[in-house]
């Protein structure tokens, strides 16, 4: 068994909407994932996950709790957590005066990497997300699926050891969905790097991920392989999304939280 | 460490910059701007000048009024006037000898160049070990009278009286120039005329504009390279790099700086190119006269003039940093282009619009203590210490710790904006939000 990677002890989250209101994000998460597994989370809007996915990118502090990355305490190790980790935020976007090339040549030199190692690093990932034939042309003029794509390549310069998407295949078509899906798998099988997944995509969860989380209201209700939960939870049809439909019960329950 | 970073993001800004004509325009702004009034002016000047006929040397002439009686068989009135016509300065001058009955209708009448009038009781005050007085009327709207009043000054000390200067036609640069010197030849009348006052006022104005035209294109292109990074969603995996959250406030901070520097360097350049463009289209009959003048100026410029101009000049980079702060700061808090050019346009017509309020209130009137206080406002401070010191004639110790103040108005604004990108809030910040987020804090 490998080395563990992401710890979480107890992380909460508590937001202020306004002077009176509070929103209770996350509750007591205690998540153990490996070195090299794929983890996604699940949940209906507002569960939580992005929210899971800035406390660990050290972008927002959790109200209480703890979680480290390779040991790293991410409140008081940060800068060390920063360069294990890579990240792919919900809601990111890019410089789009900059073509494919000058955004990720920005994100190289911030992250120490220079000349021949900046350089190879890029034409990798540029290949990787299959975007060579239009990576000097300016961003504005890519579609959503090539930014998205671009954005993951972002996420990996550095050669980091954790990754961090989140909803890496919103707005994606098919092909490009399968594709981002082989990326992440070879990036697991290959280099040993652990991804934590957030996704609404049932079929790239269900596929690539190793093991699942299920957030509901920002509390964990279930954990396990994909199988093992279509195997507990699904009632109609046999598949993940059923098996999550059951879990976080479609029901006026799950409207009031979206709403 | 921040600072490697801070040059990575002032670099990249750089590139940003040159990727849009919109930026490029207003990277350009001060230069084509100066470059467009230089040439109207230059262009209207050649049309002028090309219509007047070459001046024909004519010698000024000099009333001379002379009504003082002996007194115990000398008259000092006479011997004042002997020593005009022979002292070397002013022994080629043309005088005219006129009656004291027309002193009234001449002075009514501004018809002469100069006139100088040796009262009747000259002599006897004089003999009594009192100083006495005389009078200068001319015309200061002539470079040339200006300068023989000053020959026949620098005559009359040899007696060590007392002058009275009267003067018709428009305040001229000479006289704030040495309101700026506090001339300190005693017998020199130096009291400030309301005249002078306005002029020291129009004066104060010049850094203003100065700050203006260097600064603000800076200060947009720093505004817009914040409010995108919000805007286009990069700030986020700005703070997911493993670099100090600060240090984008330091790149940011550099970024302005650059371009303020560039900016203050082209405009120089373009100055200086359209001032060696003048030179070579200004007729030399004109080029002879201004240029000794400007000579003489530079040379016989006092330690308080120099001292002056390096404290406007200490006061400018202070000044400029302050805005570029200022900039990063708002448009950190703004939530977009719109909401920061809103905030910052209302904060810098404010000090516009007071600089115009206290450069023309008589500071005379103005208790001490709110001087001061005055002094250590953000910009405004710098330029009332202006204000002050062109009006009082001498930079006051308070005008010296206004810099200070502008020092640690750009401190101030530094930490805050440290501490508001490394807050969690920073990712929803507004102004909306700003008082929540500063409470928590
Ligand atoms: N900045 C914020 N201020 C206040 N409340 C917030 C903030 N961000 C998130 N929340 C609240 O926290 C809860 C969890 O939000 P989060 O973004 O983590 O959900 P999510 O699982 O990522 O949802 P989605 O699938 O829609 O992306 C929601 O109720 C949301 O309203
Ligand atoms: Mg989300």
């Amino acid at each position: 068994m490998g080395s563990i990677a992401i710890t979480t002890d107890r992380l909460s989250k508590i937001y202020d909407i306004n002077r009176k209101n509070e929103v209770q994000a996350l509750k007591d998460l205690n998540l153990r994932i490996k070195k090299g597994e794929i983890y996604g989370l699940l949940g209906e809007n507002g569960a939580g996950k992005t929210t899971t996915v800035r406390i660990l990118t050290t972008m927002i502090k959790a109200t209480s709790g703890t979680a480290s990355i390779f040991g790293n305490d991410i409140v008081t190790d940060s800068s060390a957590v920063r360069k294990l980790v890579g990240c792919l935020p919900q809601d990111a976007g890019l410089y789009e005066e900059f073509s494919a090339v000058e955004n990720l040549n920005f994100i190289a030199e911030l992250r120490g990497l220079y000349d021949e190692e900046k350089k190879s690093q890029i034409t990798a990932l540029i290949e990787m997300v299959g975007l060579e034939d239009r990576k000097n042309d300016r961003v504005e003029t890519y579609s959503g699926g090539m930014k998205r794509r671009l954005m993951i390549a972002r996420a990996m310069i550095g050669e980091p050891q954790v990754l961090f998407l989140d909803e890496p295949t919103a707005g994606i078509d098919v092909l490009v969905s399968r594709r981002v899906r082989e990326i992440i798998k070879n990036l697991a099988k290959q280099k040993n790097i652990t991804v934590l997944l957030s996704t609404h995509d049932m079929i790239s969860a269900e596929r690539i991920t190793d093991r699942v989380g299920v957030l509901h209201k920002g509390v964990l209700i279930a954990e396990d392989t994909p199988s093992r939960i279509i195997q507990k939870y699904a009632r109609d049809l046999n598949d993940l999304e059923d098996a999550v439909v059951n879990l976080i019960g479609w029901t006026g329950e799950a409207n009031e939280v979206s709403a | 460490m921040i600072l490697q970073s801070a040059w990575i993001i002032a670099k990249k800004e750089i590139r940003l910059l040159f990727k849009s004509t919109r930026r490029i325009l207003l990277l350009f702004t001060t230069p084509l701007i100066l470059f467009l009034v230089f040439a109207i002016t230059i262009i209207m000047a050649v049309a002028v000048i090309s219509t007047i006929e070459e001046p024909v040397e004519k010698p000024i002439e000099i009333f001379v009024i002379q009504d003082d009686g002996e007194i115990n068989g000398t008259s000092w009135g006479v011997q004042f006037y002997t020593l005009l016509k022979t002292n070397n300065l002013t022994k080629d001058l043309h005088y005219t000898n006129k009656n004291v009955t027309e002193l009234d209708r001449l002075l009514e009448s501004n018809n002469f160049s100069i006139l100088l009038y040796i009262p009747a009781n000259f002599s006897e005050i004089i003999n009594s070990s009192l100083p006495t007085q005389f009078f200068i009327y001319y015309d200061n709207t002539e470079i040339d009278n200006i300068r023989v009043v000053n020959y026949i000054i620098e005559v009359s000390l040899i007696l060590n009286q007392q002058i009275l200067f009267h003067y018709h036609g428009i305040t001229n640069i000479n006289r704030i120039y040495s309101t700026l010197k506090r001339t300190s030849i005693d017998s020199v009348d130096s009291t400030i005329t309301a005249a002078e006052g306005f002029a020291a006022s129009f004066i104060t104005l010049i850094p203003l504009y100065a700050i203006m035209l260097l600064v603000i294109p800076s200060l947009s292109l720093v505004l817009i390279s914040v409010t995108i990074e919000r805007e286009q969603k990069t700030l986020e995996s700005l703070i997911l790099q493993p670099i100090r959250r600060r240090s984008i406030i330091a790149g940011k901070l550099l970024y302005g700086s650059i371009l303020v520097c560039f900016n203050t360097m082209f405009t120089v350049v373009t100055i200086i190119a359209l001032i060696a463009l003048g030179y070579f289209i200004i007729p030399s009959s004109i080029k002879i006269e201004i240029v000794p003048i400007l000579e003489s100026m530079i040379r016989n410029a006092p330690l308080s003039v120099w001292i002056f101009l390096l404290y406007i000049i200490i006061g400018l980079i202070l000044v400029s940093l302050l805005t570029i702060t200022g900039a990063v700061f708002f448009s950190l808090v703004a939530k977009d282009e719109r909401e920061a050019n809103m905030v910052i346009s209302a904060l810098i017509i404010i000090p516009l619009v007071l600089t115009l309020l206290v450069a023309f209130l008589p500071v005379e009137e103005i208790d001490s203590v709110i001087q001061t206080i005055l002094m250590f406002l953000p910009l405004l401070g710098y330029l009332f210490a202006i204000h002050i010191s062109l009006v009082t004639g001498e930079i006051v110790f308070s005008a010296w710790l206004s810099l200070l103040a502008q020092l640690a108005w750009i401190l101030i604004g530094i930490w805050v904006a440290s501490r508001l990108v490394e807050s969690e809030g920073i990712l929803e910040i507004s102004y909306k939000h700003l008082f929540r987020i500063r409470r928590k804090d």
